[in-house]
């Protein structure tokens, strides 16, 4: 593979962030960290997008790769090996002063640093510690930075970057094993959990001694039937020393311990992951099942949904030209955040017998109406967890309801006013044994309804317009068709 | 009883004595108003009362809100005041009677009228404050200043001045609100303060620079998007032209 050096620094960044734009995982959330004299930079815990690309995607953090040099070749990937692209690379100072430049003129919250395997896992490990030594100690950034974990590096060096960033991230990839045989033979699941699983470790040891629980989840509902990974009192006993440990034995020496490291945790913000949807023939059930599987058990912030542009030819992928599944995607994040905020399981929402999202209605609709013996609620009664799980209200609205009802009566535009979108919630709710609309809980009259309301949400995401459907008696209202000898006189007005 | 209508100058001070005012008036709730000076047409049967701004008087009722309401009261009402809502002013008084009858609960009593027209002005406001942390730019100007122009539709610069103020701390900079010729200046490392600019001083800092950093966040800000989902749309929604005056993307 051929490195082209002489390119100019426009050029390289023009090579490396297109190279890295399909890591979808933009979000600067996590730490709240206020800035200090002699320091560049702070964090807000929500996040801060400071711009939309043409895609519509936000742009938080300059998101470029090291290298888009690789020694691997995964088949979904546009950098793979026998892909034939220019490659080259960032020096650690040009990624260091491009940073900070555009942190200053506010284009960024901070780096989200990623990179194509170059040598050895061990090796590119290094580098990216080096990039993040010399921004945090040299350049003074204390902003936020997000950085890949490379599966396969020594656990030594992963625990020295942790340190130093703010949220670390191993790409599952693929949703399941087989999918990941087939793609990208050179990587196997246990490869991609393993520094996973460390990181998990070192953000609850490190998350001890300042009296928060071990774990995040569960402060709202609490995730049972999940034995919480056993942690010992002293943190290092964590990280078992690897065999070839003693080949960076002299880290330390070069890398003198980070002043920054002494005022942060390890990897503050949590770590992420994402899972490629639309590559290979998982489910929607199976894809979800193994995202809250990755909440409960490696107690991850965010998992991240990436649908598969098609790109690379090749036998066992989608045709290059194959429109991305967009709607699909959509789906699967409002289903994630009905996992992690809306008390909901994967189980409730698809089965086997129904492994696919309905793309005309939101999983939360489509849940409702498959329960409507659970509906109406009544907004001055139901409980918290209830409201949650009513379509149209927010966690939001779900809490203004409950704050405002202990002071007067509420009525629907009151409702509105607050935030809840009567649009869908009007179906589901009564408010003093009134609902919204008089009509009756009819499963194929809410399900048009609420995919009409859906509609324009629908056709801002896929960017195009659906053609009209022409309407059919015979569908819509069950009407079953004249059949047999009813045709004839049906035909006739003979009945 | 005929009508009194207090006019208020538009700063937080003026709203805050005209509340003082009209409290202090004894006239009944029912029977008085609040308004901006200078905002609308005149009314038969009522009787106008200018204002004047008191710093004394404003005090008090802060420290009256602060503490007989809520710190987050407050924080309502100031947010509220910056709004370019011209009905602002008797929002917060009406808010602010029933603040003073119910206390700290007022705040989550999202069903009273009075109180929902004021959070959503506070809403208002502290979201497109918070809109502008993120498209707000800088450019560097000769003198190795960092300047950022901005075009609110509220009064927000005093409130998006402490973020960055912590953010880049050993900057110079400032923050300039293009329409209202208000800024908001950081010499690096020391406090930061609010002042008008005159408009040769504003015309000074919109030279055009060339800059390279710039240029390569252009660059990178292109092939950042992904060819298959590109959708203008969806973009707009999220970033408004109206941000985009500014920003160099």
């Amino acid at each position: 593979m051929l490195i082209r050096e002489s390119l100019t620094i426009q050029q390289k960044l023009e090579i490396l962030s297109d190279a890295a734009k399909y890591d979808v995982a933009c979000t600067s959330s996590g730490t709240d960290r206020q800035g200090r004299p002699g320091t560049i930079g702070n964090t807000a815990a929500g996040g801060i997008c400071h711009s939309f690309a043409a895609d519509g995607r936000c742009i938080s953090l300059l998101k470029v790769l090291l290298t888009n040099a690789c020694i691997y070749d995964c088949k979904y990937c546009v950098n793979r090996a026998s892909n034939d692209t220019v490659r080259t690379y960032f020096t650690p100072e040009e990624l260091c002063s491009m940073t900070i430049q555009f942190y200053r003129r506010n284009y960024i919250e901070g780096l989200f640093l990623s990179s194509g395997i170059l040598q050895s896992p061990d090796h590119t490990m290094e580098l990216l510690y080096q990039t993040l030594y010399l921004l945090r100690e040299k350049y003074r950034f204390w902003g936020y930075i997000h950085v890949k974990a490379i599966p396969g590096a020594d656990p030594a060096l992963i625990r020295l970057t942790g340190r130093l960033a703010d949220r670390m991230s191993v790409n599952l990839e693929l949703p399941t094993a087989q999918g990941l045989k087939m793609l990208a033979p050179a990587k196997t699941r246990t490869r991609l959990l393993t520094p996973m699983r460390q990181i998990q470790q070192g953000i609850a040891a490190s998350r001890l001694p300042t009296g928060g629980g071990s774990s995040r989840q569960g402060t709202l509902f609490p995730l049972s039937g999940e034995k919480p990974a056993p942690i010992s009192a002293d943190p290092a006993a964590d990280f078992p020393a690897s065999p070839d440990a003693a080949s960076f034995s002299d880290l330390p020496a070069r890398f003198p311990p980070a002043d920054y490291a002494k005022h942060s945790r390890f990897v503050p913000a949590g770590q992420s992951t994402q899972m490629i949807v639309g590559a290979t023939p998982e489910t929607d059930h199976q894809i979800l099942s193994v995202a809250q599987a990755l909440y409960r058990q490696f107690d991850l912030k965010r998992v991240f949904y990436s649908a598969y542009s098609a790109l690379n030819e090749d036998s066992s992928l989608p045709a290059p030209g194959t429109p991305p599944p967009l709607l699909r995607e959509h789906r699967l994040y409002q289903a994630d955040w009905l996992l992690r905020f809306y008390g909901f399981t994967a189980d409730e929402l698809l089965s086997e017998e129904q492994p696919y999202f309905n793309l005309l209605l939101d999983p939360k609709c489509h849940w409702a109406i498959a329960h409507l013996e659970q509906f109406p609620v009544e907004v001055s009664q139901a409980s918290y967890a209830m409201l949650l799980r009513v379509p149209g209200i927010g966690v939001k609205s779900a809490r203004r309801i409950v704050a405002a009802r202990r002071y007067s009566r509420l009525d629907f535009p009151a409702l509105k006013k607050m935030g809840v979108v009567l649009k869908r919630a009007g179906h589901f709710l009564t408010c003093g044994g009134k609902m919204y609309h008089p009509i009756r809980l009819d499963q194929t009259y809410l399900a048009n309804t609420l995919a009409a309301a859906d509609q324009n949400q629908r056709l801002r995401i896929e960017g195009s317009f659906q053609s009209f459907r022409q309407l059919s008696l015979f569908d819509d209202f069950h009407l079953a068709p004249p059949s047999g000898e009813d045709a004839p006189k049906a035909l006739f007005g003979q009945f | 009883m005929e009508m009194t209508v207090f006019l208020c100058e538009d700063t937080i001070e003026g709203i805050l004595t005209g509340v003082y005012d009209g409290w202090a008036s004894r006239k009944g709730h029912g029977n008085l108003r609040l308004q901006l000076a200078g905002e609308s047409n005149l009314e038969l049967f009522c009787q106008y009362q200018t204002v004047r701004p008191d710093m004394v008087k404003a005090e008090k009722v802060r420290c009256a809100i602060r503490q007989k309401i809520s710190a987050e009261a407050w924080e309502m009402v100031y947010t509220a005041a910056m709004s370019l809502d011209p009905g602002k002013a008797d929002a917060i008084y009406r808010f602010l009677t029933g603040g003073f009858h119910y206390g700290a609960q007022v705040t989550r009593m999202l069903a009273e009228p009075a109180v929902q027209k004021l959070f959503f002005l506070s809403r208002q406001v502290i979201n497109e404050s918070h809109h502008y942390q993120e498209f707000l730019r800088f450019e560097l100007t000769e003198n190795h200043i960092l300047a950022a122009r901005i075009r609110p539709k509220n009064n927000i610069t005093a409130m998006i001045a402490p973020h960055f103020a912590d953010r880049i701390s050993g900057e110079d900079f400032l923050i300039l609100d293009v329409g209202r010729s208000l800024a908001a200046i950081h010499p690096a490392n020391r406090l930061w303060y609010l002042t008008r600019l005159s408009k040769e001083q504003t015309d000074r800092l919109s030279s055009g620079q060339p800059d390279i950093y710039r240029d390569l966040w252009k660059t990178f800000h292109d092939s950042i998007a992904i060819p298959d989902r590109i959708n203008p749309k969806l973009q707009q929604s999220l970033m408004p032209f109206r941000f985009r005056e500014f920003m160099p993307e």
